[in-house]
């Protein structure tokens, strides 16, 4: 069976092998960010084995962008990374159950195991990258403590980050993202270099976040299908400031800004592609949906070629 | 009656008691005997040949009651049998009155038992005030007047506040926690049967010679020395009751930190578990000082030992040092397991997570090693080095903040809530903030050096005293015992009479004790049968009241046990409450739970949807599924909140 645009993803830990013959769950554990590529991989490889069912759960912990204090805050973040992801798998045939779990993510993980009783722990997590006296590996944390064999899956791959030839692009949007004229966009621009997109979709108008959730999900499965890497999630806050902490904490190349065309746009009466611009002298190029068409509005460089 | 006498069983244990008082007599007469002493020594505090009975007659009950059996067996090396679960549970009322390990069956065991000894102190009560009414002396004269306030406070004290909270929490705690019982659970019946041991004791002082012990349930040396033989029954039951107490804690010690379910992490277990944790640090901690105190006590008064006698170079304040180095940690042995069971009423009641919950349990932990530091506040007008009141003021009123602290984080959690007015636990846990407040004020007060030395040994203690433990203390219980009613009893009791009994007991309990704040100011005496005229009035009102508060109880009496046989059935979780206990039917298994259960959130995540304490039984193995539909999940104890469990597929 093709692995529809994910076969040649695997997870850079191969973990302990599971005969799947014999069916079991799988749970993908999705810490402070959502699957990606590599997640989605891992799980089809599962489920083409013989694994009958497929948990996704999130702690309920800061994501790492977003800054967020509310505590209902939290919790839709995290519920969000495991309804995003869900949606993906379902777009890809996949059924799966989800569970957001405690804000602490080793007792989240420890609890999830319990709860679900898996065969195998897909975790899918940063790389380690904070040390001093407080720091704890959960993915160390994880293999030392658990007694199913624990696979890392790495959401920021750092060959990715360290190719010089990928182009990290963070889209914005939430109105349009997933009209078909953006994602062939985003396709158009991997086709012509290759690109890797984090995309996130800040509050906006009166969306839910359920509806945000399934045109995320939507976008993800058809750069997925295309082999096209990108992540992404709801956001709670306001855009700009979504933007920002996006910029501060992932790597940001480009700025994709997507939007209603013209009048239609809250974002763009607000002045929101001025002031992106006032905080980041990254390229920001704007494109506003009309009739289905995605329409190149605004793209600068920098600041000062736009001034 | 050979077979009835071979089986562990009340005829057994009144057998046993009658054979252990009769050697301990026979082992008096015998030593006295061969020591070439008077046969019956019956010199006003001395009696042996009554004393030693004190005791091994007790021993003699418990032995007969088969407490032992087991023990017995296995030190004779002969088979025991770990898994006979024949002393397990009830089936019958019958099976209430023998040695049981069922840590439910025990529970209730302590709270009827407890409520018995509630009632008779309750009597008492009645009869003191009906005593104060007038100035003067109308029913009983000074002598039995001082019999019947020390009786009262030892009762309410030793056999109802202290061992009703580990009665309630013998019930709960196993549940709450996921275990299938407590750790020890021949060791958690005999701690209950020792307690009536204890009861029966302070209620036997009123037959022997000389009349019921009379030096208050303080005991102070060198009064209680040369006290008539009654204060010596107070010695024993005391120790009694500190042995149950002790035992207890030390059961739920083990318990809580070795039994908890998986997932069940310290932050996460229910604040009436941080409670009995903290309170049972108490237990250990203290307890063993106060015995040992009363063991002195006894001592001075049978064998003429010179503890507390001064003539003969005793230390007269080291007595008071050594009573309330126990007894001020005392108050909050009787008030910790209440601040659990408020906060499980109010969260459940106001659907409504706990605010500031981690700071709730630490608040616990900081008033039990500050309870240590302040006894000598009860102690500024003893002649003690004066230099010693000043640290103790401080510390006195540094307790105030872990206690300020619980308050606050109640309002907090009520803020914003939609209270039920109609639920009596409810009302309880709402009544008991407004009266521990009104007596955590006093005590505040009463902290400080000038105002303790101005009404110290009058009326404005014996309010603050009970605006704590009647306003404080019983309301908690009060709360409790509505709250979990129906998980004990499988049945419903009538909310309009809760509503009634509340009201009344509000109203009595307000009545009686407020004015004793002001008649207190002004100087009127407590543990004195006769007052002067000019408190007349104000006396007439408490005794009213105090009547008020007595018939109110008859109403609880009543609700309870009517309800109790013929309540409508209670369904498993009628407050939709979180907790594990809830999860379970009503009244629950034999053994708690088919499977132990897994614990995957926080226990008062209100509000959140779809947001699970624990998982039960098979829930969440099989994702095809017992998980409901919407469900797992969950928070850490600080409350950070659970998601739905959702479905995702093609």
């Amino acid at each position: 069976m093709s692995h529809e645009g994910i076969a040649d993803v695997q997870a850079d830990d191969p973990g302990a092998a599971v005969d799947w013959g014999e069916g079991g769950t799988v749970l993908a554990f999705l810490n402070e960010v959502a699957g990606g590529r590599r997640l989605l991989g891992a799980i089809r490889e599962r489920v083409e084995a013989g694994a009958e069912e497929v948990a996704v759960v999130a702690p309920q912990n800061q994501p790492i962008v977003g800054q967020i204090v509310d505590r209902d805050e939290v919790r839709e973040a995290a519920l969000s990374r495991v309804e995003v992801t869900q949606a993906v798998l379902g777009d890809f045939g996949i059924e799966t159950v989800g569970a957001t779990m405690d804000r602490d993510p080793s007792l989240a993980l420890d609890d999830s195991v319990r709860a679900f009783g898996p065969r195998e722990v897909l975790l899918s997590a940063l790389y380690e990258s904070r040390y001093g006296l407080l720091r704890r590996d959960l993915v160390e944390w994880a293999k030392a403590k658990l007694e199913v064999p624990v696979t890392h899956v790495p959401v920021r791959v750092e060959d990715d980050s360290v190719r010089w030839d990928v182009t990290h692009t963070l889209v914005v949007g939430t109105q349009t993202i997933d009209s078909p004229a953006l994602i062939g966009h985003l396709k158009r621009r991997a086709d012509d270099h290759p690109h890797r997109y984090t995309i996130i979709c800040p509050r906006s108008g009166d969306v839910g976040r359920e509806e945000v959730v399934t045109r995320l999900a939507t976008t993800l499965a058809e750069l997925y299908r295309s082999e096209i890497d990108a992540t992404g999630q709801p956001m709670s806050p306001e855009p700009l400031a979504a933007i920002q902490n996006a910029i501060e904490h992932y790597r940001v190349d480009d700025i994709l800004i997507s939007t209603l065309a013209g009048q239609r746009s809250k974002w763009l009466e607000e002045g929101l592609i001025e002031k992106v611009h006032e905080i980041t002298d990254k390229p920001v190029e704007h494109v506003g949906e009309a009739r289905g068409e995605v329409q190149l509005v605004a793209s600068r460089a920098t600041p000062e070629a736009g001034a | 009656m050979t077979a009835a006498l071979r089986r562990p069983s009340l005829i057994r244990a009144g057998f046993g008691f009658l054979v252990g008082g009769a050697l301990g007599f026979g082992l008096v007469v015998a030593l006295r005997a061969i020591s070439g002493l008077e046969i019956f020594q019956t010199e006003q505090t001395g009696y042996p040949h009554l004393v030693v009975p004190g005791i091994t007659g007790p021993l003699g009950f418990l032995i007969g009651l088969g407490c032992f059996d087991y023990w017995f067996r296995w030190a004779a090396g002969r088979p025991t049998l770990p898994e006979d679960h024949s002393q397990h549970g009830a089936s019958t009322w019958r099976d209430y009155f023998r040695f049981n390990t069922d840590h439910k069956v025990i529970g209730i065991q302590y709270i009827v038992t407890t409520f018995f000894f509630f009632l008779v102190g309750g009597l008492i009560a009645m009869l003191i005030r009906a005593e104060l009414a007038q100035p003067g002396t109308q029913i009983v004269d000074p002598g039995v007047y001082n019999g019947l306030f020390s009786t009262h406070a030892a009762l309410m004290i030793f056999v109802f506040v202290i061992p009703v909270f580990a009665g309630i929490a013998n019930y709960v705690l196993p549940l709450m926690i996921g275990a299938p019982d407590m750790a020890f659970p021949r060791l958690n019946a005999l701690s209950f049967w020792m307690l009536p041991m204890a009861g029966l004791l302070f209620m036997a002082s009123f037959l022997v010679p000389g009349g019921a012990f009379d030096a208050g349930w303080t005991g102070y040396a060198p009064l209680s020395t040369g006290a008539p033989l009654g204060q010596s029954f107070f010695n024993l039951g005391v120790q009694f009751a500190g042995a149950s107490s002790v035992a207890t804690a030390l059961n739920f010690l083990v318990t809580i930190i070795t039994m908890r379910a998986p997932g069940m992490t310290f932050w996460r277990m229910p604040l009436l578990v941080w409670a009995n944790l903290s309170t049972s640090l108490l237990v250990v901690a203290a307890t063993p000082f106060i015995a040992g105190v009363q063991f002195m006590v006894l001592f001075d008064r049978v064998l003429d030992t010179n503890f507390f006698q001064a003539a003969f170079g005793g230390d007269v304040l080291s007595y008071q040092h050594i009573f309330w180095f126990y007894s001020h940690p005392a108050v909050y042995i009787m008030m910790l397991p209440g601040f659990g069971i408020v906060s499980e009423v109010i969260s459940t009641h106001a659907r409504k997570p706990i605010f500031g919950y981690r700071l709730m349990a630490l608040a616990l932990i900081g008033i039990v090693v500050l309870s240590y530091t302040v006894w000598a506040h009860h102690m500024f007008v003893s002649g003690m080095f004066s230099w010693l009141r000043v640290p103790m003021m401080i510390t006195t009123l540094l307790i105030a903040v872990p206690t300020g602290i619980k308050i606050f984080s109640w309002l907090a959690t009520l803020f914003d809530s939609v209270l039920h007015l109609r639920s009596t636990s409810m009302l309880f846990a709402l009544g008991f903030i407004v009266t521990f407040v009104v007596g955590g004020i006093s005590g505040v007060m009463l902290g400080m050096v000038p105002i303790d030395i101005h009404v110290s040994d009058t009326y404005f203690i014996v309010a603050h005293i009970h605006f704590v433990l009647f306003g404080g203390s019983v309301f908690t219980i009060f709360a409790g015992i509505y709250h979990w009613f129906p998980k004990m009893t499988g049945r419903m009791y009538d909310e309009k009479l809760g509503r009634v009994h509340f009201y009344l007991t509000l109203v009595g309990m307000l009545g009686t004790f407020i004015p004793m704040h002001w008649i207190g100011m002004e100087g009127m005496p407590r543990r004195v049968a006769d007052y002067s005229a000019q408190f007349g009035d104000w006396n007439l009102m408490i005794s009213v009241s105090s009547f008020i508060l007595g018939i109110a109880q008859l109403v609880f009496m009543y609700n309870m046990v009517v309800s109790w046989r013929y309540g409508p059935r209670a369904t498993a979780n009628p407050w939709r409450a979180k907790t594990i206990e809830w999860q379970v039917s009503s009244p629950p298994p034999i053994f708690n739970f088919d499977e132990i259960p897994r614990v995957v959130g926080g226990p008062y995540e209100f509000g959140v949807p779809g947001a699970r304490h624990a998982l039960m039984g098979g829930e969440g193995e099989d994702a095809e599924h017992e998980v409901p539909a919407e469900a797992a999940g969950s928070a850490s104890g600080e409350g950070g909140g659970t998601a739905t469990l959702t479905r995702g597929g093609p």
